[in-house]
């Protein structure tokens, strides 16, 4: 089991699947996403076996929130799960923007000086 | 009528006889017994009143009272419980707290998704079963048309599946039913299930839009996502290259 100071002290990760889930998720932010509909809206960077892996763990994470829907569809069948990205995973996602900018500058720089 | 007795509430009888009236709701032959002891009007205000007893002194029927001819060609018409639900129904349309419960009555709205999903006489099938499950007598209808209709779903032709296509169960349902054996409720709620929801709405989907061969596609698509998500492939892998090494 992981230490507290671990836990606290622990830098935020973000693989480019979670981080395409998030930019698809903050395009609007205030309104919620289903799995097939982040699919859809992928072009084909994401999967139907793996999207719901992949939201589980971020929200183990803290990146994403999820809730039933209310009230359920016309159809029968179980309800669909709704996602949205939370202020933290916002964040991190912008955080992670930044540094991905610095590594394309300090690539450039590295590219000049040689 | 003046053949027989009226009793008012003058009268110092009243009292028992009141408690002479059996409990709601009164079948065709007690009601009948009460109409060969009292006037109509008499067994209606003691019916009203049995029935909205807040309401004792409101007389909400035309004329205050049905009369005797009215009663009679009623009952030949329509069932004694019919008329007793219609005579209380029409106080609690003016005392709204003493409603009718509504629970055997289908919105029109719910009726038209059941058509179509299902064919007719599947759907015959399934409001004869709500009804009998909620006592056929509740069931309640206001006019003549609707007592016929009634009396058509009270009594329909025994059941025979059509040769259309009828959803049972929606996909994946056994599988969500195995499933909560097999895995933790988190995976249960946040994976599985979220991948049957996904797989039951586009297998509808297809069907609504009449394109059968595309729901099957859609449906083995669905088990496969779901099987790749659960991570058995991962370890059939394991297995087959193990057995591969061997």
């Amino acid at each position: 089991m992981k230490s507290p100071a671990k836990t606290r002290d622990r830098i935020p990760r973000l693989s480019n699947k979670e981080a395409l889930v998030l930019e698809l998720l903050l395009i609007t932010p205030s309104s919620e996403k289903y799995g097939l509909e982040l699919v859809g809206e992928s072009n084909a960077q994401l999967s139907r076996g793996t999207i719901y892996v992949t939201l589980n763990r971020m929200e183990d994470k803290g990146y994403v929130e999820s809730r039933l829907e209310t009230p359920p569809r016309p159809t029968s069948g179980l309800p669909r799960r709704l996602y949205r990205p939370t202020g933290f995973g916002q964040r991190v996602y912008e955080l992670w923007q930044m540094a991905r900018e610095l590594g394309r500058l300090q690539t450039a720089d590295l590219g000049g000086a040689s | 009528v003046n053949k027989k007795v009226r009793k008012d509430s003058s009268d110092s009888t009243v009292g028992n006889t009141r408690n002479d009236v059996p409990a709601k709701p009164v079948t065709q032959a007690e009601l009948r017994e009460l109409l060969d002891k009292y006037s109509p009007e008499y067994v209606s205000e003691i019916l009203q009143n049995r029935y909205a007893p807040a309401k004792a002194e409101r007389r909400v029927l035309p004329g205050n009272a049905i009369g005797e001819e009215d009663l009679s060609e009623i009952l030949a018409t329509f069932s004694c419980s019919y008329v007793s639900r219609v005579l209380r129904a029409s106080d609690s349309a003016a005392n709204p707290q003493d409603s009718i419960p509504e629970r055997a009555v289908i919105r029109e709205e719910d009726l038209t998704d059941l058509l179509n999903r299902y064919t007719p006489k599947y759907v015959s099938q399934i409001l004869r079963q709500r009804l009998s499950q909620n006592g056929a007598n509740s069931f309640f209808f206001m006019g003549k048309a609707h007592a016929e209709a009634y009396s058509e779903i009270s009594s329909p032709p025994e059941f025979q599946p059509s040769s259309a296509k009828i959803i049972v169960r929606p996909p994946g349902s056994l599988l969500s039913r195995a499933a909560e054996f097999l895995f933790s409720r988190k995976t249960l709620t946040r994976i599985v299930n979220p991948i049957i929801s996904d797989l039951q709405a586009e297998y509808f989907e297809a069907l609504g839009a009449k394109r059968p061969a595309k729901a099957v596609w859609v449906r083995l698509r669905g088990y496969w996502g779901l099987f790749k998500a659960v991570g058995l492939h991962s370890i059939l892998k394991m297995v087959v290259e193990i057995w591969r090494e061997l």
